[in-house]
């Protein structure tokens, strides 16, 4: 129970520069109150008193500013703050529900604007993580959704286990949200019951806004050796319904991209290897499903390279 | 009078059958003789064998105006309701052959019979055998119950001939006076009428026994003389100081108290309903205990007002089913269990119940040992890998496989070490030289998370479960297990603190909290033990301060939200703040819209108290 003092003293000083130094100062001053007591009243000891943070330009101006999240090992909060000087709060919301055992804070422009969103993660203790994206307006911080719509503030955030993909090769990125459930056991009872959804949400007018849900989605890594195939099956709900390919090769930032790779969906070459390169992020094309698929994916070129497959709804 | 006799006694019980009504309060019945009329000596046919021979009577001329009056004490309660009064005044016509009866008035405190009396002659003259009564009937509304009381008998003259009075019974019907209140309950389960109970109430506190958890309503009734129907009275209602049980043992073997984390730590009662002036207030139970509620009418300031002191006790059962579980040595009662950390906690035991049942794992719903290994969740991202608490922390690196084994994980103990032979692997028998197929044993060595992926993620037969480990895991996580020739999952498996266990799934980084379970107490050991075995919800355990229930409703109340109030609006405020801290147990589940407090909330249904047979001892 006195683990993440050390952890995320080691997080921090990872992340430390000169300024970060400072900023670690700074962060630590403004622990939000709203923190500092339990749910039920009782002060929270200091040693269950966390923070994390990064560094960024957030208003595009060449001014660094502190993104940090605090949690007390049951719920957080976020907080931009200005390093200048002693430090300054400069906005803070304290979720109603934002639980979690652990957090993290991470910058990433999602509308492609060069104003980096800012991303927290609360880490759970059973089932996926859950996320929140924040739009900083210069003054605040806003949701951009999805909303729960049993959450008891505006700041209740929908996703859980995301995963941040530009899926239409515009920059601008997507997140696809991963809940599950396990249900009561099934006669003969040989199997765990699991309730698995994907949901994609993009960006509409500033706010995420769900797209649809995912039939597959799945990641590929290179593995060492010679290349191999990897199979996947799954089942689609409509297969008369269009749908849509998506290939990402990589990661957002251009690294992991194979130099090669093979789509085979229902034994039908879909992506052959003379459509990979390096510079190749996203390839789309319509494709048809039957109720029952299976997915091939070969990678070749380096170990370490990722293509994430995705069969979407067509718009 | 043999007439008069079997008249009477039919109109008597028309009379009372009439007027008595199927409600509260009771009717009674009063018969009075009231006689003022004597003419001694001598008797009226002195020597006759007749017992009316024994009469004495009056003689009344009735050809001119005559009254003739008594005055007599009432023997009724002065506190009595009058409901109405039969008259069957005996008299005896002294007539002719053809002059056969003479009627008269009465009047009873003023108030005029219904109909004049009847003397009648029946052609014996004032013989000794013929005395008749006839009916008449008051309402009673001057009547002065227990205190003097005036009858008239007058005629206008206008008979012939004279009658002989006898004497007047009167028949009186009346109910106690007093307004009677009363205290009903209610006991609610969703989807069903409420089962009510009443109970007549004084001056006096009246105790009512109400099963923890039970949701219920009370409210005060008033029953009035008039009325006879009970008629709700809206009230003030007000929950007095509580006595609180201290937390208790578990099991009734138990020796060892647990940590316990409480809500509503004062309060046996919560209130779930607004403090507007009502005719019913709701409470649910939350703690063993008694609370007072008085109930202050604002009806009239003669109601006045009356306190029930409520008693939460354990329930007989939760729900109407599942009762018991088995530890694989003994049978245990769930439902007491529940109900125990129930009071312990402050959550009422049939949403902890439900919590049980949602933590179903592969049907293993009432399992002692119920246990499920996270390879990646907890293994991967944090025991083995991420912050490498195997290693790392001092709560988990002392049963950390292999180097534990044989320290703190002994072969062959049963909840050490083989937990984990649930799963299958394959390897190479030395004996054959084939791969085999086969459960793990506690003389296996070196088991890799992923040896435990690769048999048992997806793999099904010959006693195989589909564990489906894979669905869970992020698609990141799950490129880099299957990548060929991954070496992601190649550490050995820390089954005994990467997993959960117990009734509520409890994982081994809460109970290494010191709020959430204080350990075992063994003897000869002079500090608390903290052990992964300790976890599962055997008796044995228990008894000593282990079992996952604790442990897992402790949790809840870390994870409760709703601050220190012990007052909610409704019900549907109060369990909504129930759901969210069931959803914090495990925040992203998701079954679509619905998430784990939902679920919870769904399963409590099942699982709510009994209402008791006598909640007023």
């Amino acid at each position: 129970m006195k683990r993440w003092i050390a952890f995320h003293a080691l997080l921090i000083m990872a992340a430390s520069s000169a300024l970060a130094a400072s900023a670690e100062s700074v962060v630590s001053r403004f622990f939000p109150p709203a923190l500092t007591v339990d749910n039920l009243n009782k002060p929270v000891p200091i040693k269950s008193r966390h923070y994390t943070f990064v560094l960024g330009d957030l208003n595009h101006d060449g001014t660094q500013l502190i993104c940090a999240v605090y949690w007390n090992e049951r719920d957080g909060a976020v907080s931009v703050l200005s390093p200048v000087g002693d430090g300054s709060l400069i906005a803070t919301v304290s979720p109603a529900d934002m639980p979690g055992r652990s957090g993290k804070v991470q910058l990433l422009d999602f509308d492609n604007d060069g104003r980096p969103e800012i991303v927290v993660t609360m880490d759970q203790l059973r089932g996926p993580s859950a996320a929140w994206i924040y739009k900083w307006t210069g003054a605040a911080l806003q949701l951009m959704g999805p909303t729960d719509p049993e959450g008891r503030d505006a700041y209740s955030s929908d996703l859980a286990d995301p995963t941040f993909l530009d899926v239409d090769g515009s920059g601008s990125i997507s997140v696809i949200d991963h809940s599950w459930g396990r249900g009561p056991c099934v006669q003969p009872c040989d199997e765990e019951q699991v309730f698995v959804q994907y949901r994609l949400f993009q960006l509409v007018n500033g706010n995420f806004k769900p797209s649809g849900d995912i039939d597959c989605f799945k990641q590929y890594l290179r593995g060492t050796g010679a290349p191999q195939a990897q199979t996947d099956s799954f089942s689609a709900t409509d297969p008369a319904a269009p749908r849509q390919l998506v290939v990402v090769n990589g990661e957002r930032d251009g690294s992991a991209r194979a130099s090669s790779a093979r789509v085979v969906l229902n034994g039908q070459s879909v992506v052959g290897s003379s459509s990979f390169n390096q510079k190749v992020g996203v390839i789309r094309l319509p494709v048809a499903l039957a109720a029952n698929n299976t997915l091939t994916v070969t990678i070749d070129g380096k170990p370490g390279a990722t293509v994430t497959v995705l069969l979407l709804p067509s718009k | 009078m043999r007439h008069a006799l079997c008249v009477m006694s039919f109109a008597a019980a028309c009379f009372v059958a009439s007027t008595l009504r199927a409600q509260s309060p009771p009717v009674h019945l009063q018969t009075v003789t009231v006689d003022c009329w004597t003419n001694t000596p001598p008797k009226f046919c002195n020597n006759a064998a007749l017992d009316p021979s024994e009469w004495d009577f009056s003689t009344i001329n009735l050809n001119t105006p005559w009254s003739t009056t008594c005055t007599y004490t009432d023997p009724l309660p002065q506190a009595s309701a009058v409901l109405a009064i039969q008259a069957i005044p005996w008299a005896q016509y002294c007539g002719d052959d053809f002059t056969t009866h003479a009627s008269y008035a009465t009047r009873l405190d003023g108030e005029n019979g219904d109909i004049p009396a009847v003397a009648s002659d029946d052609g014996f003259h004032c013989a000794c055998d013929d005395i008749v009564g006839s009916f008449v009937n008051y309402t009673g509304k001057n009547y002065h119950p227990g205190d003097a009381n005036t009858l008239d008998l007058f005629g206008d003259g206008n008979a012939a001939y004279s009658m002989r009075l006898y004497r007047v019974d009167l028949s009186i019907l009346y109910t106690d006076a007093a307004p009677k209140y009363s205290v009903q309950v209610g006991f609610e389960t969703p989807g069903t009428a409420p089962a009510l109970f009443t109970k007549v109430t004084t001056s006096a506190p009246l105790t009512l026994q109400v099963p923890l958890g039970a949701v219920f309503t009370v409210g005060l009734q008033k029953t009035t003389a008039l009325t006879l129907i009970p008629t709700p009275l809206n009230a003030i209602f007000g929950a007095g100081v509580s006595t609180v049980q201290p937390a208790v043992p578990l099991m009734p073997t138990a020796t060892v108290m647990p940590v316990v984390q409480t809500l509503f730590a004062d309060h046996s009662l919560v209130q779930v309903d607004n403090d507007d002036v009502s005719a019913t207030k709701r409470f649910i139970a939350v703690h063993f205990g008694t609370t007072p509620i008085t109930m202050t009418p604002v009806t009239s300031a003669d109601d006045p007002q009356r306190q029930i002191n409520v008693e939460v006790i354990l329930p007989t059962d939760l729900g109407t089913s599942e009762h018991s579980f088995s530890d694989g040595s003994n049978d245990l009662d769930l439902d007491d269990y529940v109900s125990n950390v129930a009071h312990n906690t402050g959550i009422p035991p049939q949403y902890l119940k439900g919590q049980v049942h949602q933590e179903e794992y592969l049907g293993r719903y009432l399992v002692a040992d119920n246990w499920r290994y996270e390879p990646v969740g907890s293994d991967l991202e944090d025991v083995s890998g991420g912050a490498r608490r195997a290693y790392t922390d001092a709560d988990f690196s002392p049963f950390r496989l292999d180097d534990a084994i044989g320290v703190t994980l002994h072969p062959g103990v049963q909840d050490e070490l083989d937990p984990r032979n649930v799963f299958f692997l394959r390897r190479v028998d030395p004996a054959t030289g084939s791969v085999v197929d086969r459960r793990i044993s506690d003389a296996d060595r070196g088991v890799t998370a992923r040896e435990i992926w690769d048999d048992n993620d997806s793999v099904t037969g010959n006693g195989h479960i589909r564990m489906n480990f894979s669905l869970f895991a992020s698609q990141a996580v799950l490129a880099s297990i299957n990548a060929p020739n991954s070496t992601v999952l190649d550490f050995v498996a820390q089954t005994p603190t990467a997993s959960s266990s117990g009734l509520m799934q409890v994982m081994w980084d809460e109970a290494v909290d010191d709020d959430l379970w204080s350990g075992v107490t063994i003897p000869g050991s002079t500090n608390p033990v903290h052990e992964p075995k300790y976890v599962f919800d055997r008796r044995d355990y228990i008894n000593i301060g282990g079992g996952s229930l604790q442990i897992g409703a402790n949790k809840d109340v870390q994870d409760w939200r709703g601050g220190t109030v012990t007052k909610f609006p409704s019900l549907d405020a109060f369990e909504a703040a129930i759901n969210l801290m069931m959803r914090y147990y495990n925040f992203k589940w998701h079954e679509g819209p619905v998430h784990y407090g939902d679920r919870v909330v769904t399963y409590s249904r099942s699982a709510g108290p009994a209402v008791p047979a006598v909640p007023f001892p």
